[in-house]
């Protein structure tokens, strides 16, 4: 009939969900960031082939403001750096967490073939 | 372990894996519809401006038009620069492009998107296809399990 799991490996399968949600929630944020930098990179290509005394609008809220060329690029590339640096925190987090989910999925299956294959 | 229990074992365990995947088919169709869904809402609202547009170049600056203020209440007015449109090229930055760019930078944009559409449809396509196939052998399962309970 069915047999209880032992506390240790109900502890550890409450773990491997919350790494599991941990690790959607990355892949979810990074590939917001992703999404982010491609359009930065589509409006910087627009603006780079513009002439130099192009009207420009930033939009702020609902209301777009004219600027110039030179500040939306610089400020563009500011945030693209800043998405880049994120991206890559993310990228190691993501290779530590997949390893940690690895290695308690691996204790999982051996504590669970222990369970019913030891008794 | 006796023949029977066995094949109760290894079909509930099919079972479950079958049940599992089915779940994450339908959880990323979900998120296929959606997108196919917003996809198709952006190339509604980029038709509608297109239109505008193309009756704004038609009518060039003689015509008066009604300014949406929200609620259903318009503003009579009169357009000032039909010549000069601007045209947002995403991150929250919009340019001045010609009337004829803008229009033709609308129809790149519906381009793109259909093609994505496209693509998501075949993608669900798939995906139902193999959630179909999957339930036909859930309910097999299904009934063979609970068979096999009653005798």
């Amino acid at each position: 009939m069915s047999k209880q799991l032992p506390p240790q490996l109900q502890n550890q399968l409450i773990r491997l969900q919350e790494q599991q949600e941990q690790y959607k929630a990355l892949l979810l944020r990074k590939q917001q960031f992703e999404m982010e930098l491609k359009e930065i990179e589509r409006a910087l290509q627009e603006c780079s082939n513009l002439p130099e005394d192009t009207t420009i609008y930033k939009s702020v809220g609902t209301l777009l403001f004219k600027t110039e060329k030179n500040k939306v690029i610089s400020e563009l590339n500011e945030r693209k750096e800043e998405l880049d640096l994120r991206i890559k925190t993310i990228e190691k987090q993501e290779q530590r967490l997949r390893q940690q989910l690895e290695e308690l999925r691996k204790s999982i299956q051996a504590s669970l073939s222990g369970t019913f294959t030891g008794s | 372990m006796s023949e029977e229990s066995q094949f109760k074992f290894s079909s509930s365990e099919e079972l479950d894996a079958l049940v599992l995947e089915f779940s994450n088919l339908k959880a990323y169709a979900d998120v296929l519809r959606q997108q196919i869904e917003i996809s198709t809402g952006a190339i509604m609202e980029l038709v509608m401006s297109k239109s505008s547009l193309s009756e704004i170049k038609l009518l060039g600056g003689n015509a008066e038009v009604l300014l949406p203020i929200g609620a259903g209440n318009y503003v009579k007015a009169y357009l000032k620069d039909v010549n000069r449109i601007i045209v947002n090229v995403g991150a929250g930055v919009s340019i001045e492009k010609n009337i004829e760019e803008a229009i033709s930078n609308i129809e790149d944009k519906i381009k793109k998107i259909q093609s994505h559409v496209s693509s998501l449809q075949n993608q669900y396509a798939q995906v139902v296809t193999r959630m179909d196939q999957l339930q036909a052998r859930i309910n097999e399962l299904y009934s063979q399990i609970e068979s096999s309970r009653k005798v």
